[in-house]
């Protein structure tokens, strides 16, 4: 088993191929290249090696298979199947699985359509066909709804699955649904509270959407991510962009919705984005510019 | 009862029944190990109702968690209403789609019986395991009665109240003054039981990366692992999962907080810090009693 001070690159240093492969596959790595490397110098060019253990090699040759299909390489995922199918037979479901990735990889997704619903008829719960489904209605660029209906059908069996959300936000962003990609955001959001990004993300969401209660949140939302990660110059920007549209908005709207201490709070936000912002660009040959940008906002907090 | 000296026991003992026993036990922990490697049946098909259900509970256990407070209040308050009504949704869309699988079962005629007979077989391997440790204990302590009985085995280095003679002095009953601290062979044979599990944690270790890859596999493709108690699939589980819904929602709408208070209304004061704007109160404005002082300590109203 990894010991704790074994990572990546003392293991490739060492030439231990088939713990670099584990390694990879253990923190989902997505190094190609690398994959294929190890693997034929683990079990030579054409992977026909053994080595003791039958099921590292087995998951060593399906691991090698998907980085083939990453690279385009069909030549060695197509010997990849072949010594798979030698050894486990093709009624294995694992197998079917790997061959319909295969089809997949060369286009051919009718053929890939059909492996799944042979899939799904035998086992109705089959997460991993449900997935794919989306994934080929996704290539084909079908219809949204019909999309939708995929991923859908998909999310119906794994409400938990958050990269699953993150799909549906990029499908409902992608047709202008912004409430329900809101929603998917904030699903996300619960799955993985410490992303920054995500947090940034759901407030420029909440700023499209417009309105006060919207602004308001995502006022919150982009301090959220800068409190996470001082770092995120788009956070920063955002900061200042979104306070200053809901001092706008506070602006036009009637006067019991206003409320003072909210736009006093939106003003400092604005100044300190804006500092933060200049902050960044201090030294580099943008700073005219974007100090044009932030007096812009700036200078006119004291009317607003 | 402290008798200073100890009884000297023959080393023959040592020899031919403390050590034995121990090796003998050792070796059926692995060989009911092995064997249950080898003997281990194929999984079996998880329905799409027990994933539905197991996925929407987890799911909806994260208002339960810590990420609730990255969450602005109000989304918190309305997925606290929703959250319930979710689940008891699922619970009608898993009846519905068990009797549209009942009707499609009647429509397709006596394919359904092939689903029911195996059944009791089915809920028999899923306590396979068990059976055969419980059998191993069974003929394990037989024989020791039988063929190690009637001496004193060894004496334990802690006391032990007169309740346990009986338990652990089997088969001295003429010694009542005996201290119960010397015991026979068949509490050496507990001890020794219990103590195993842990040598054979460490033994035996966790199962290779491939296993738990393969375990994570049959997830993912919806099959289930033997030996889980979901794996009687049959009508009389999914109907009681389907009630486990129902409870859960009920559980949903007692646990969840009355008013929930997420730590994301305050993050503005944690960015702005000093800079953030003190908060007017308006509450003591027209209080006159707050803007009167009494006697020396009359001090100046700004």
């Amino acid at each position: 088993m990894l010991g704790p001070n074994e990572d990546l690159p003392t293991l490739i240093a060492r030439k231990d191929h088939l713990e670099v492969l584990r390694y990879i596959r253990v923190h989902e790595l997505r190094e190609p290249s690398l994959v294929i490397t190890h693997g034929q110098s683990l079990l030579g060019t054409k992977l026909s090696g053994n080595l003791g253990d039958d099921a590292a090699r087995l998951a060593v040759l399906e691991q090698v298979c998907l980085a083939a299909l990453d690279l385009s390489n069909h030549d060695l995922a197509e010997g990849c199947l072949s010594q798979l199918k030698d050894k486990v037979g093709k009624e294995s479901t694992r197998f079917r699985c790997l061959l319909a990735r295969c089809l997949e990889a060369s286009a051919d997704f009718d053929g890939a359509n059909a492996i799944y619903d042979q899939l799904l008829a035998d086992n109705p719960a089959n997460l991993v066909a449900l997935q794919r489904k989306y994934c080929i209605a996704r290539a084909q660029r079908k219809e949204p709804s019909e999309v939708i209906a995929a991923l859908d059908e998909y999310l119906g069996q794994q409400l938990s699955d958050v990269s699953g959300w993150y799909e549906m936000v990029k499908l409902r962003l992608s047709i202008a649904d912004f409430k329900g990609a809101a929603y998917a955001l904030e699903q996300v959001v619960l799955g993985c509270p410490l992303d920054s990004d995500i947090h940034m993300q759901l407030a420029e969401v909440y700023a499209t959407l417009g309105g006060l209660e919207n602004l308001l949140l995502a006022r919150k939302h982009m301090a959220q991510a800068l409190e996470l990660d001082g770092t995120n110059l788009r956070a920063k920007f955002g900061l200042v962009s979104v306070a200053n549209q809901y001092l706008e908005a506070s602006s036009e709207a009637s006067k019991k919705d206003i409320d003072e201490h909210e736009k006093l709070v939106a003003k400092e936000l604005v100044k300190y984005g804006a500092t933060a912002v200049m902050k960044d660009y201090n030294g580099s040959k943008m700073v005219e510019t974007v100090k044009a940008v932030m007096d812009d906002f700036t200078e006119n907090l004291e009317s607003l | 009862m402290s008798t200073a000296e100890n009884i000297l026991l023959d080393s023959d003992i040592r020899d031919w029944v403390v050590l034995p026993l121990f090796v003998i036990m050792v070796a059926a922990g692995l060989l009911r190990f092995h064997m249950g490697n080898v003997l281990k049946p194929d999984p079996k098909q998880g329905t799409k109702v027990t994933q539905r259900i197991q996925s929407s509970v987890r799911a909806v256990a994260i208002l339960k968690g810590g990420a609730v407070h990255f969450l602005s209040t109000s989304k918190l308050e309305s997925r606290k209403l929703a959250y319930p009504k979710l689940l008891r949704a699922q619970a009608i869309w898993c009846e519905n789609h068990l009797d549209e699988q009942d009707a499609a079962g009647e429509k397709n005629g006596g394919e359904n019986d092939d689903g029911d007979m195996p059944n009791p077989f089915s809920s028999m391997e899923g306590m396979m395991g068990n059976m055969a440790f419980m059998v191993q204990n069974m003929i394990m302590m037989q024989a020791i009665q039988h063929f190690f009985s009637g001496f004193i085995l060894l004496k334990v280095p802690f006391r032990l109240t007169l309740g346990f003679k009986q338990m652990f002095q089997r088969g001295l009953e003429g010694l009542a003054t005996l201290e119960t601290s010397y015991v026979s062979s068949i509490s050496w044979y507990f001890l020794v039981m219990f103590g195993l599990r842990g040598f054979f944690k460490l033994a035996i270790g966790s199962p290779a990366l491939e296993t738990q890859e393969t375990h994570q596999a049959w997830q993912k493709l919806g099959k289930q692992p033997p030996g889980r108690p979901g794996t009687t699939a049959g009508a009389a589980d999914d109907d009681k999962q389907i009630e486990m819904l129902e409870q859960e929602a009920d559980n949903l709408e007692m646990l969840l907080p009355t008013q929930f208070k997420s730590n994301l209304d305050q993050v503005e004061k944690r960015l702005l810090q000093n800079n953030y704007p003190k908060k007017k109160s308006t509450i003591a404005k027209n209080d006159f009693l707050l803007h009167h002082s009494v006697g020396k300590n009359k001090s100046k109203k700004n």
